[in-house]
Formats: C-alpha cells, sequence, structure tokens
C-alpha cells in the first residue's frame, strides 16, 4: 500500500449547493425532490430536517454522488470552487455519507469493511475508528450481520466520524443506538469536529436530543425546501413564556402557540414570532421568562399541513405563516 | 487552505489508483476465496465419476470435459454475486463508476487468465493420471496453447458478461434486466461458437479466424456491455 497524498489533510471544508434540483424514481409518479435549492455552508454542523418521505434521504445521496438529479445542479467543493457532485473523483474521495445500513460488507468481520475505508479515504484515522468502536462496544472481529441493530449504527458513526472527509453526511444513522451510545456519539462528534473542523449535516428525527449541535438547518418539506437559515436565526423565529399561567395566557395573546406545557399553576407556552423591546420588558417586568423555542416546535409547525410549502423557483424560501410577527 | 491544482491531480490520481485496486483485488480475492473449493470439489468429483467407470468396465474419458472444461460457468456465477456486494460500499467509500468499471474488467481478466490457466494445467494432468489407470482417453488431442487459448477468452468473456448482468438487474429491476439479459448473453454464445468448446459442441469447427476473431468480438462486447452498465449505475436509496 502506498503512502497516502500530504494534501489528504489539508482540504478546506466543503460547502455544497442544490440548483432547481428534481428528482423522479418514476416516470409518472411524484418527485422526490422538487425544483429544489439549498446551500449548505462550509464549515458548519447542518441539520437537515424533513417529515418521512420529505426527500433528505434522496438529497444527501445526489450530495455524495450516489445518483444525479433527474434535472438541476448537484454542486459540492471548497467554497469558490465548487463542482459537480456526480461521478466527479475529487468530490466522492472528500465527501462521504453515512447511511442506517452502514454501507458495509455483511458477511465480513467489521474490520474488513474498516479496511476498505482505510484504503480510500484520505484522512482516515483508523484511531478514532477505533476509539469510536470501543466507546460504542462494538467487537470489530465480529461479523457485520451478526451485530444488533445498535451496534450497526455504531459500525456507520464510526466510519463516518473516522473518514474525516471535509463534507460528512449522517443519514440517520444513530437511530437504532440507544440513548447513552447516541450521546456518546454526539460527544466524540462535537470534539473531533472541533479539533478537525469540517462541514458535517446530520439527517435526524430525534430533533430535539440533537439540536444542540446545529449551526444552520435546513428544512425540506414536500421535496422543496421550506427554509434555510443559521439556527439562532430560527431559534429567534419563536418565542418561549414560562410563568404563572393566567399571566403567560396574557402576554400570549393572540399569537400563535406552537407547544404548551403546564405544571400546576406554571406554564410554559412557545408561541410563533418575536417579541420586541417593549413587550420583553413588560413581559419580564410581569414575572415571565422569555427565552427562544426548540427547533422542534418549530419545525412541527413549519411542517404541519396548514402552511404551504414554499414556491418553487424561489431560491431557499422562508414559510411565511399569518400568526408570524 | 484551498488546495492546489497540482496537489489535488496528484490525490485524485493516487485515490484512483487505489480504488480500483481495491476492487480488482476484491473481485480475484472474492472469487478465489471460493474458487479453490470449486477445483477441489470438481476434482474430487471427477475422480469418483471416473472410478465407478473404470470398475463399470471402462469407457473413454475426455479431458476437456468436467473440472477444465467447466471453470467459466463457475465464474460466470461468481461474477454476477461480487458486483452486488461491493458496489454500495465502494461508491460509500469514495470510489467511483468509473473505478468499478476498471476494477471489475482488470480482476475479470486476471480470474479469467488464472482459472485458464489452471483448467489448461487439468487437462495437461488429466490423460497422464487416466493413463497410470489404463484408462482410454477419447477426443481428438488439439493443441495446449489453443485450448489455454481458447480458456481465457471464455473465461473472461463469462465474467465480464456476469458482472453486467449483475448490474443489469440492479439498474433495470426483474422485467427489462431479464430482456436485457437476452442481449448480455450474445457475447458468451458468440464465444461458445467460436471455440465450439462449450454449449455448441456439435457444429463443424470453424477456421482459426473464425476463432481469433470471434473471441476478440465476443470479448469487446462483453467489456463493452459492463462499462455500460457501470457508467451510469444509481444506488437506490434505502430510505425515503
Amino acid at each position: 500500500m502506498t503512502a497516502k497524498p500530504e494534501s489528504a489533510e489539508t482540504v478546506a471544508p466543503f460547502a455544497a449547493e442544490l440548483r432547481d434540483v428534481v428528482v423522479r424514481y418514476d416516470r409518472d409518479g411524484e418527485p422526490a425532490l422538487d425544483r429544489t435549492d439549498l446551500t449548505i455552508p462550509a464549515g458548519t454542523i447542518t441539520g437537515l430536517l424533513g417529515r418521512n418521505g420529505a426527500g433528505k434521504s434522496t438529497l444527501l445521496s445526489l450530495l455524495a454522488g450516489f445518483r444525479r438529479p433527474t434535472s438541476g445542479e448537484v454542486l459540492v467543493g471548497e467554497p469558490g470552487s465548487l463542482e459537480a457532485a456526480y461521478e466527479n473523483p475529487w468530490a466522492s474521495m472528500n465527501v462521504q455519507l453515512v447511511r442506517e445500513s452502514g454501507d458495509v460488507w455483511g458477511d465480513e468481520r467489521v474490520s474488513e469493511s474498516l479496511s476498505h475505508y482505510e484504503l480510500l479515504r484520505p484522512a482516515w484515522d483508523a484511531d478514532l475508528a477505533g476509539l469510536v468502536l470501543d466507546t460504542l462496544e462494538v467487537d470489530r472481529c465480529t461479523k457485520y450481520e451478526a451485530l444488533s441493530r445498535g451496534k450497526k449504527s455504531a459500525v456507520a458513526a464510526a466510519v463516518g466520524l473516522a473518514s474525516r472527509a471535509p463534507l460528512t453526511i449522517f443519514d440517520e444513522v444513530y437511530l437504532g443506538m440507544d440513548a447513552p451510545s447516541r450521546y456518546a456519539f454526539y460527544d466524540l462528534l462535537l470534539a473531533d469536529y472541533a479539533e478537525h473542523p469540517r462541514t458535517i449535516v446530520l439527517s435526524s428525527h430525534l430533533i430535539e436530543e440533537i439540536e444542540r449541535l446545529f449551526e444552520h438547518v435546513a428544512i425540506l418539506d414536500h421535496g422543496r425546501t421550506l427554509l434555510s437559515e443559521p439556527a439562532e436565526d430560527l431559534r429567534g423565529r419563536g418565542t418561549s413564556l414560562t410563568g404563572p399561567a393566567d399571566v403567560v395566557a396574557r402576554h400570549v395573546g393572540d399569537r400563535r402557540v406552537l407547544s404548551e406545557q403546564r405544571l400546576g399553576r406554571t406554564a410554559q407556552v412557545a408561541v410563533l414570532g418575536s417579541f420586541d423591546a417593549a413587550q420583553r420588558a413588560a413581559a419580564v417586568s410581569d414575572g415571565l421568562e422569555l427565552d427562544g423555542v426548540t427547533l422542534q416546535d418549530l419545525f412541527v409547525h413549519l411542517t404541519a399541513t396548514d402552511v404551504a410549502p414554499a414556491q418553487p423557483g424561489s431560491g431557499a424560501p422562508v414559510a411565511q405563516p399569518q400568526e408570524e410577527r | 487552505m484551498t488546495t492546489t491544482l497540482e496537489a489535488r491531480r496528484e490525490a485524485v490520481a493516487d485515490h484512483e489508483r487505489r480504488a480500483t485496486r481495491a476492487v480488482t483485488q476484491y473481485a480475484v480475492g472474492g472469487t478465489w476465496y471460493i474458487g479453490i473449493w470449486y477445483f477441489v470439489v470438481s476434482v474430487v468429483a471427477a475422480v469418483v465419476v471416473i472410478t465407478i467407470e473404470v470398475r463399470n468396465g471402462g469407457v473413454g474419458i475426455n479431458p476437456a470435459a468436467g473440472p477444465a472444461g467447466s471453470a467459466r460457468f463457475f465464474l460466470f456465477v461468481m461474477a454476477i454475486l461480487l458486483p452486488l456486494m461491493i458496489t454500495p460500499v465502494h461508491l460509500a467509500a469514495g470510489g467511483t463508476r468509473r473505478t468499478l468499471t476498471r476494477g471489475f474488467l482488470r480482476g475479470g481478466a486476471a480470474v479469467g487468465l488464472m482459472f485458464a490457466a489452471v483448467s489448461t494445467l487439468l487437462v495437461v494432468v488429466q490423460p497422464v493420471v487416466l493413463g497410470w489407470l489404463d484408462v482410454p482417453v477419447v477426443g481428438d488431442p488439439f493443441p495446449i496453447l489453443t485450448y489455454l487459448g481458447t480458456q481465457v477468452a471464455l473465461c473472461i468473456v463469462y465474467v465480464f458478461t456476469g458482472n453486467a448482468i449483475a448490474i443489469s438487474y440492479y439498474r433495470f429491476g426483474g422485467w427489462v434486466g431479464t430482456a436485457v439479459l437476452l442481449l448480455l448473453l450474445l457475447p458468451p454464445a458468440l464465444a461458445e461458437y467460436a471455440t465450439t468448446v462449450g454449449l455448441v459442441t456439435g457444429l463443424p469447427l470453424p477456421s482459426p479466424a473464425v476463432v481469433v476473431v470471434g473471441c476478440a468480438v465476443a470479448l469487446a462486447a462483453s467489456a463493452t456491455a459492463l462499462w455500460f452498465m457501470f457508467r451510469d449505475l444509481q444506488v437506490r436509496p434505502r430510505v425515503g
């Protein structure tokens, strides 16, 4: 085996862009992606959210060059020099898509598959792969097929982290893990991301527990980009009020309620829209605590069936519910 | 921290070499992993059959039949299985369709040569062993190099065709895949006709020109089919 090139460790984090992308699996069926535009900024952890069938996996497989779009452009690369993702060796060697299935040999020992990845991935870190497997208690001498679903997910997580690809994509890989394993994975991911900055895309339905990782969020709905913006901006689209229920109700007024929790006389209500300085001061003086809302509450609201999807060809549009202020 | 053009070119070339080599090694290693047992079992079966025939009065044995002549069919089956196992893994690991194609072309050529060589060796050894046992050898004698050449062509054509059939079914599904299968079987049929050592043994022996041209066309056609199937392979999504 020849030594890997020195450039392997010096590739900048990749950005990704979809321009007017359509994907159809059947000629007459609904498109999986329908004139989708999306930008994934380089050097961020981006959360890709969407309901079942929204087109997340299709979109991610485009970024990895697993397939080409029916029409439109899919570009990846270092900022300022994006290029087509499909059948482009530079893109392929620097983009790692990890699916829940793991994309490893089922009837071989885990170590055999890892060896194949090590051979092909320029920045592969075998020590990190070992660390992830040890932390998540996976025996690499076991055949992949013999592992439980959670351990299979752990193998996928190890592949994704150890590849250190400038664009690393995790497509629901951690769903099979139990809670301690998932949290261990998040910690490993954050630690390695801090040490080796790259672009990471996380697709998950476990929004509540993973949203703390997101710096950028994109939401897909019915094959279209509903929004794509920094996570902080998105959290600022709503406000959470906590305090005596009657006081909270007075300040909520006719705002759209995203979620509501009560414990005795105390209520916590998440509403759509922000409070201006005067409204905020009034609420605080009445003894309320104000905070941002969770992405999960916003996600549920934004992807509810009564919110119209973005219009095609309008860039990366933002849903505009009537009640938003 | 933008990669220079020179560094990038070097990295891509190195990556493609690695990826192609990985597929080649997988194709060769995967085939031999089971292939060694194929030869062992085939030879044992041949010995049992010959022993039974000798004990029942003795009949003539054609050395070109048996394990030596059926290697290509084993390769054909293995060639259908291997691409389905490595393709998603290879693309996920950063390989491309081009490196898959190159790897399978090189791997197919390598295992074709190896299996043809072993088959030829069996053909050489078998009459000697049969002579020790006083079993008459039937069939026309033929130059070993001619036999080796035709076996090489047949084995490689069958491997390439098997690879193409696997990806054809993966890409097109059952109905269209079966329709395409009929087309994909034309190169091995041509090779069989040109060499007359396979399924169409009743035909008259073609001229050397027919053998050479037929094998060359069959090789080119099967390699083209393999390339065509791999070049636009779309990996299926696992979830919606």
